[in-house]
């Protein structure tokens, strides 16, 4: 009997120790787990695919082109994108919440990349591919930030003005408050250098991949954003000297993917991505949303960028139908790759950083380069007496050149320009011909549902 | 001092004695229970003397004593009786159970207690409630048993799951079902079809958190505590043999389908079908009707001929099935030992071809005492194997064709379901291009249900080992390891050829057809505790217990699966007859052999989860008149994060038993009285529902996808909640118990207040998660489930028994139980106000949960009526007017609900003599389904291809009818969100009634045997409801009923022996 009783007392004993948590931990067996999802450098790879898949040109474009004065509503509407092109924006918006939740999605992917170069079993020589990978990963991230900055934030020039949420770790459920201007320029500015330290220069010459280049033009775009002039006046000018402009052929085969001339980067898109050109167009052109008469108007026949926007075959000018043309597509219709950052956009903010410090003469003269360029003959220099002028000419010439590039918004809003449309562009609709430049939908509403998800998130004023 | 006494006390005995030697003489004879049974071990004593002695092994027992004096027999369990010594030297005694004290100790599962020393409330469910039940899962006899235990059945397939709910419902997406706990090892709650309900002594529900805290996790929807039958110690061995025989058969239908003469007219009126004389019915259907169709329609001449077949297809397509139960058991035990063997085989046909379910079971439970060591063991294992058409599946439901409870409505009445020779036509039309039409619905029916195979075997194995060790007569220290342990195999078979699914189961090009699923599962679950008890009493009246425990729980479940389409004819069942999935075929005829049409697919799954707590209880009574008990528990679950994986619950009851007052001892109307109250708090780890549910919740999961360039990708496609945790519920409970007239009349009443928080509900999350694949819906990671939410249970629930007789010859009594439970969504904070002020999780379903009503309440258009005009379809909106619009917006709360408010049952027991007869009945009030298979059956888009319901035949036909029935050109309304076939599903049922006979124990003795019973019983024999179909008992988290397997109804004969 005492050894029974001494067994029962081991037992118990040992049941009471038996309370190591380890037995509590178990991995679930269905799925990978981040752990097991990242054991590879080609792992790391697959991962910062998925965040370079998650930028979405396509609302962009979208929003830049239906909620100004490029576009006006196509013969072949029923109904679609009506309340974008009548300027309607709230929290329901369809365009604020994709540019919101793929944007985000790129940070949140970009930086599981970045976390996951702990996770995986690295060997000697894997060095500059997994630094690769880890640069692309941090640009990318930047490149999110500075989007969401730049149609979420009402006042770029005010340090302490409220911007977004700048996120550098893995969000699941966490709740996130808005951070001020600085603190998400610094975060991207503290992304876009680690990404250009870690960045493998002899990556360079594919503009479908990130590389220095790829930095050194957003930098110039960030520098624009922020007034800082100088500073985009030497990023302009480094890739100005070099990327040469594309001549006339080149500029149209660059919009039919066979050129990269003057492409800094594009993302590539293939079978099973977004199609641009369906924007706009059902199949075959047919249009809901056409180029605006005020655009087209603008156009000088001559100029090549004219026939790479607009249709001849497509168009009947006649009636007042006006196709846009910019995405026709190489392998099929409408498949086109996004030409992010080119060039002339460099030449453009070149001239606009000369403007701003009274360098008229240089201004000119880059936009004349320009103009030249794409009228494949010696154009009439334009003449500024003062910045006014200067900018009335850029912001025209950057329509022309950026049209349907997901900048006119963003324009207007940065230059505090009213949008005027034409009366034959906004004449079905009611009150939808004007924005004044203090209206607040030249700010974008947070989405509804970052709302209803995040206690924390206030949205824009007059929302 | 003591000695000093005793020593003199027994000087005096010896005077006494001494003095009254001359008259004393041998008193002996035969001390029995109530029944006849002899009874070993009762104690007989002289009255006042410390004359004593014992019965033997055969109940005899000899005694010296005087005439005059009297003899007082006392045995545990039975009434106490004295009886005076006359001239005869032989004195037989029969000692009456006594049922207060046997109900005096009450299992609670990881501690017993005295009923009066209970501060909880509970029901104790005994053997005969459930024992000789024809019910493939025990847990079906437990409907109506006890207040506030609601079990709905509604998968009638012999062992079907039922859903048991104890005082609502306490969770919206997490597990609301008790806590079972068979011999102190927890059990799977949705699967009882291998456990014996023979084998079951007691069934014991604990319903506040009082009784429940102490099973902390898995405690939210109270527990209800198993224990089977054991052996007595010093007891005779008898064996028992119980033998029950019968059959089973369908509910009624309770609305009438078209006849042939009718469809036909209304096909006519269409212009489909046979009645339209539609010629492209095929070779088939044209042979069947028997005339030419031309395309024109029908001549009344035509019909009548056509009708002459009328076939009703509920005799065809479902049957009688026979039940039989044989029980051989035996119980005995020495000093030392006791034991309880049994062996069990039940075979209960189902109320269509092919469904059954078949089991053999085996138990052995066994006791050993030796001075201060006692072990217990309890080990069963069951044989099951589970049969059922392949048309409906396990599930119980389908919308398949070959669903045979679909079949009966939908089969057209004039086809014959028999072949020109008069056997079953199981094949149909076999023109390829009809033979899996909807014409053929009744032949599919057929068909599955002779040549497919759909069944589950299993074996199953509880057991428990208890070691418990006196270290002093206070102090008590215990270990027990417990498993449930289920081996399931799952086979589903279409063989090729004349399974009309399996010929057609492959690509058509492919050479073999036919398909092969199986799979196999192991759920293991081992539960490991160790408890050291003091008790004891100070002053005569102080009792204080205190207990401490531990228990560890792993459970793991793993399966493999593979499927196999290509079946070689002939060798159908057994891998040998697999196409290698290396064979390729050259169906274009290009002369390559590239498709590959026989490769299988694979599946294997492993889940684990584990949980550890400790927990402590205290109690303190003051003389069984006053009593408080405190319980807490710490545990943690392996579901959860480092930070929230630990959960404290516990709670804190008292009780007061006012008849030990002074002022109502002597009272004769007041013979029992007590008042309980009860807080405390328990958790849910099982925040997803299944057992092995959401064990990926606090993880990111990634998957691969095609990303930039088209190269792969890897992209979150599960996001974590790393904040998950417990779902907790908290219940105040406050309850009296009452006995009458010398407890003639008995009974209790608890009214408590449950709420749960923290419900693991989808909420709106933060965009900033990111969106996974741009492929997948939208808004993949802009939801979320996270813990945010509170419903609550507030109730009312009583049972009442009153014996009206007890006398030898003549007892009855009536009982009655019932509960009254509102349910109430309180808070969903994650979800947003709509236009119309209301806040509701997930308004795309047709119950969704509304803050402010009851779970799974109907949201829905109301319905009015038909326009008189056009025949068209009416609604209300909003406001209450009438539209012809159907507008989702125009959706308002009707306050039902597929949960029942009322339940509850009633019965009476009356014996005369060895006659006896007792019943009872069970029912539901306001409780409500949306009845989706009458919405078929009226749905006028499928008058070409189904039967109808005989009411089609008042839809409106011109301007000017008044009619419910819209006219049969508007089109299908079943799937709109509308109220229109939203029913009462409320029922009451003749739950079981049983005739008996009880022989004379002389009789019994005449024939060998100690006792012998036979009865008659019928179960869910008739039932009173409104609802329009088979069965409206259903399952509340299936609130649309379509072609659901109804319960069934039972007769069985049976006798029981024991010898």
């Amino acid at each position: 009997m005492k050894n029974t009783f001494r067994i029962l007392k081991f037992l118990i004993i040992g049941i009471l120790l038996f309370s190591c948590d380890d037995s509590l931990e178990q991995l679930p067996q269905d799925g990978l787990n981040a752990a097991s999802a990242f054991r590879t450098v080609a792992d790391l790879q697959a991962g910062l695919n998925t965040a370079y898949n998650d930028y979405d040109a396509n609302t962009v474009i979208e929003f830049n082109s239906i909620f100004t004065d490029n576009t006006k509503l196509g013969i072949d509407n029923g109904g679609q994108q009506v309340p974008l092109h009548s300027l309607f924006l709230d929290e329901t918006s369809g365009d604020s919440f994709d540019l919101w939740r793929t944007r985000y999605g790129m940070i949140n992917n970009a930086t599981r990349v970045i976390e996951a170069v702990d996770l995986i079993t690295r060997e000697d020589g894997d060095e500059d591919e997994v630094n690769h990978i880890l640069g692309q990963a941090y640009a990318l991230r930047a490149f999110a930030h500075f989007e969401l900055f730049q149609y979420y934030t009402p006042d770029y020039l005010n340090p302490d003005g409220i911007s977004v949420p700048a996120i550098d770790y893995i969000v699941t459920v966490e709740d996130n408050a808005r951070n001020t201007v600085s603190e998400v320029l610094s975060l991207i500015n503290e992304d876009l250098n680690t990404s250009s330290q870690l960045l493998d220069p002899s990556e360079a010459g594919n503009p479908i991949f990130i590389n220095q280049d790829f930095i050194t033009a957003l930098r110039a775009r960030i520098s624009l954003f922020t007034a800082d002039y100088s500073s985009a006046l030497a990023r302009a000018n480094e890739l100005i000297d070099d990327y040469p402009l594309a001549n006339r052929d080149q500029y149209v085969d660059m919009f039919l993917d066979a050129d990269n001339t003057e492409v800094i980067w594009k993302a590539q898109r293939v079978n099973g991505d977004q199609l641009a050109g369906g924007i706009w167009n059902f199949q075959n052109f047919g249009p809901f949303i056409e180029m605006s008469n005020s655009l087209y108007d603008l156009f000088d026949q001559d100029d090549v960028r004219f026939g790479v926007n607009y249709s001849e075959e497509f168009s009947n000018p006649n009636a007042g139908v006006y196709i846009i043309y910019k995405y026709p597509g190489s392998t099929f219709q409408y498949l086109s790759d996004m030409k992010t950052f080119r060039v002339s956009e460099m030449y453009l903010i070149r001239a606009e950083a000369l403007a701003r410090n009274q360098n008229f003469d240089d201004a000119e003269s880059t936009l004349k380069q320009l103009r030249d360029a794409r009228f494949g003959f010696d154009t009439d220099r334009p003449s500024f007496n003062n910045l006014n002028d200067a900018l009335d000419f850029i912001v025209t010439e950057r329509r022309l050149e950026l049209a349907y590039e997901a900048h006119r918004y963003l324009d207007l809003k940065r230059l505090g320009l009213p949008l005027e449309r034409a009366d034959e562009d906004c004449s079905e609709l009611s009150n939808a011909c004007t924005l004044s430049p203090n209206d607040r939908r030249f700010t974008l509403p947070i989405p509804g549902a970052e709302l209803n998800g995040n206690d924390l998130m206030i949205q824009n004023d007059g929302y | 001092m003591r000695t000093k006494f005793s020593g003199m006390l027994t000087l005096l005995l010896a005077f006494v004695v001494q003095l009254t030697f001359a008259q004393e003489k041998t008193i002996s004879g035969l001390v029995t229970d109530d029944t006849g049974l002899p009874l070993p071990g009762v104690n007989v004593l002289v009255k006042d003397t410390n004359i004593g002695t014992q019965t033997d092994f055969d109940g005899n027992y000899s005694i010296i004593a005087n005439p005059g004096q009297i003899l007082v027999f006392s045995y545990q369990g039975f009434k106490k009786q004295e009886l005076a010594i006359g001239q005869s030297n032989t004195l037989n005694v029969s000692l009456e159970t006594d049922i207060a004290e046997l109900e005096e100790v009450v299992i609670l599962g990881y501690y017993d207690s005295k009923r009066e020393t209970i501060s909880s409330a509970t029901t104790v469910v005994s053997a005969e409630q459930i024992e000789s039940r024809p019910n493939g899962s025990f847990a079906q006899a437990l409907q109506a048993t006890s207040p506030g235990l609601n079990i709905a059945t509604g998968n009638g397939q012999p062992g079907g799951n039922s859903v048991i709910l104890l005082r609502g419902v306490s969770s919206i997406n997490g597990n609301v079902e008790p806590l079972f706990i068979v011999d102190g090892v927890p059990v799977d709650e949705d699967n009882f079809r291998s456990i014996n309900q023979a084998d079951i002594e007691t069934a014991t529900v604990l319903k506040d958190a009082a009784a429940t805290a102490i099973y902390g996790n898995r405690a939210t929807g109270g527990v209800i505590v198993i224990t089977t039958k054991r052996g007595k110690f010093g007891r005779k061995t008898e064996m028992s043999i119980s033998s029950q025989t019968g059959y089973t058969n369908s509910q009624r239908l309770t609305f009438d389908i078209a006849n042939s003469a009718q469809l036909l007219q209304i096909e006519r009126r269409e212009d489909v079908g046979v009645g339209g004389g539609n010629p492209g019915l095929g070779d088939f259907i044209n042979n069947q009707v028997g005339i030419p169709l031309t395309g024109a329609p029908l001549t009344d001449s035509e019909i009548q001929q056509v009708a002459q077949t009328d076939t009703d297809w509920v005799d065809v397509l479902l049957r009688n099935g026979n039940f039989s139960n044989q029980n051989l058991s035996f119980r005995g035990g020495g000093e030392n030992i006791n034991f309880f063997t049994s062996l069990g085989y039940f075979e209960q046909e189902g109320q269509t071809r092919k469904s059954g379910l078949q089991r053999m079971t085996f138990r052995n439970n066994l006791d050993f005492k030796k001075d201060r060591l006692r072990i217990n063991t309890s080990l069963t294992a069951g044989f099951s194997r589970n049969t059922i058409p392949s048309g409906i599946r396990q599930g119980g439901t389908s919308g398949a064709l070959d669903n045979p409870f679909l079949a009966p409505y939908l089969s057209k009445p004039y086809l014959s379901p028999f072949n020109e020779d008069g056997s079953l036509n199981f094949q149909g039309d076999t023109d390829p291009a009809n033979a899996a039409g909807f014409l053929n619905t009744p032949f599919i029916t057929l068909n599955s249900s002779e040549y497919d195979t759909d069944m589950e075997e299993e074996i199953k194995v509880i057991g428990s080992i208890n070691g418990t060790y006196d270290i002093t007569d206070n102090l008590s220290a215990s270990v027990q390891f417990g498993l449930d342990y289920t081996d399931e195999v799952a086979t589903f078979i279409q063989p090729p050829e004349l399974s009309i699914r399996g010929r057609n189961a492959n690509d058509v090009s492919a050479e073999f057809q036919g398909f092969q699923f199986e799979q196999l599962r192991k759920d293991a679950r081992l539960n490991l505790q160790s408890n050291i008890t003091y008790a004891n009493t100070f002053g005569d009246s102080h009792n204080v217990i205190f207990s401490g425990s531990t228990e560890y729980i792993y459970s793991e479940l793993s399966g493999f699966s593979y499927n196999q389409t290509g079946l070689i004819p002939g060798l159908v069942g057994n891998g040998a007859g697999f196409v290698d999935g290396n064979t390729t075929e050259d169906p274009d005829g290009d002369g390559i052999s590239d498709a590959y049409f026989y490769i299988p697919t694979l599946g294997s799954i492993n889940f684990i989860v584990s949980q550890l707590s400790y927990f402590g209880r205290f109690a303190y009574d003051y003389d069984l008149k006053y009593g408080i008990d405190f319980t807490i528990r710490r545990d943690a679950s392996s579901r959860f994060s480092e930070e929230n994986r630990w959960g404290t619950f516990g709670a804190v009851g008292a009780f007061w038993n006012i008849s030990r007052e002074n002022f109502l001892l002597d009272s004769q109307t007041i013979s029992n009285l007590k008042l309980r109250g009860s807080y405390g708090v328990t958790g849910n780890d099982r925040i997803e529902g299944g057992y092995y549910g959401g064990l990926d919740v606090i993880y990111d999961l990634y998957s691969t996808e095609s990303a930039y360039t088209g190269a792969v990708g890897l992209a979150p496609s599960k996001l974590a909640n790393p904040q998950a945790e417990w779902e907790t519920t908290y219940q105040a409970n406050i309850g009296l118990d009452f006995g009458l007239f010398q407890n003639k009349i008995t009974g209790s009443v608890d009214v408590y207040d449950r709420t749960t928080e923290n419900l693991f509900v989808n909420v709106p999350n933060t965009l900033i998660s990111g969106d996974p694949l741009e492929t997948l819906a939208e808004d993949e990671f802009s939801n979320i489930s996270a813990n945010s939410g509170t419903l609550s249970n507030k109730g009312v629930e009583g049972v009442i028994r009153w014996n009206v007789s007890n006398t030898e010859d003549f007892r009855l009594s009536l009982f009655a139980n019932g509960s009254y439970n509102k349910n109430e969504i309180e808070e969903l904070p994650g979800s947003v106000e709509n236009d119309f002020g209301e806040i509701i999780l997930d308004d795309t379903q047709r119950t969704p949960e509304i803050v402010g009503s009851a779970f799974n309440t109907f949201y829905a258009v109301r319905w009015a009526g038909v326009n008189p005009n056009d025949g068209t379809p009416l609604y209300l909106d909003r406001d209450g007017n009438v539209t012809s619009v159907y507008d989702i917006n125009n959706r308002v709360n009707t306050g039902k609900s597929s949960v029942p408010v009322y339940q509850g049952g009633f019965g009476f027991d009356i014996s005369y003599k060895g006659f006896s007869l007792s019943n009872q009945w069970s029912f539901t009030a306001d409780v409500y389904r949306y009845n989706n298979t009458l919405g078929v059956t009226e749905d006028p888009t499928l008058i070409s291809i189904a039967n109808v319901s005989t009411s089609v035949l008042r839809a409106w036909n011109s301007p000017g009818d008044i009619t419910d029935i819209p006219s049969l050109d508007s089109g299908a309304t079943r799937n709109l969100l509308t109220d229109r076939y939203l029913e009462n599903s409320s029922y009451l049922r003749l739950r079981n009634a049983v005739f008996a006979y009880n022989f004379q124990p002389e009789v019994a003795e005449k024939l060998g045997l100690n006792r012998m019973r036979v009865y008659a019983q019928a179960e869910n024999w008739i039932t009173f409801t409104s609802w329009r179909g088979f069965d409206p008992e259903f399952d509340p988290f299936t609130p649309s009923d379509f072609f659901g397997y109804p319960n069934a109804r039972t007769i069985s004969f049976g006798i029981d022996i024991t010898l």
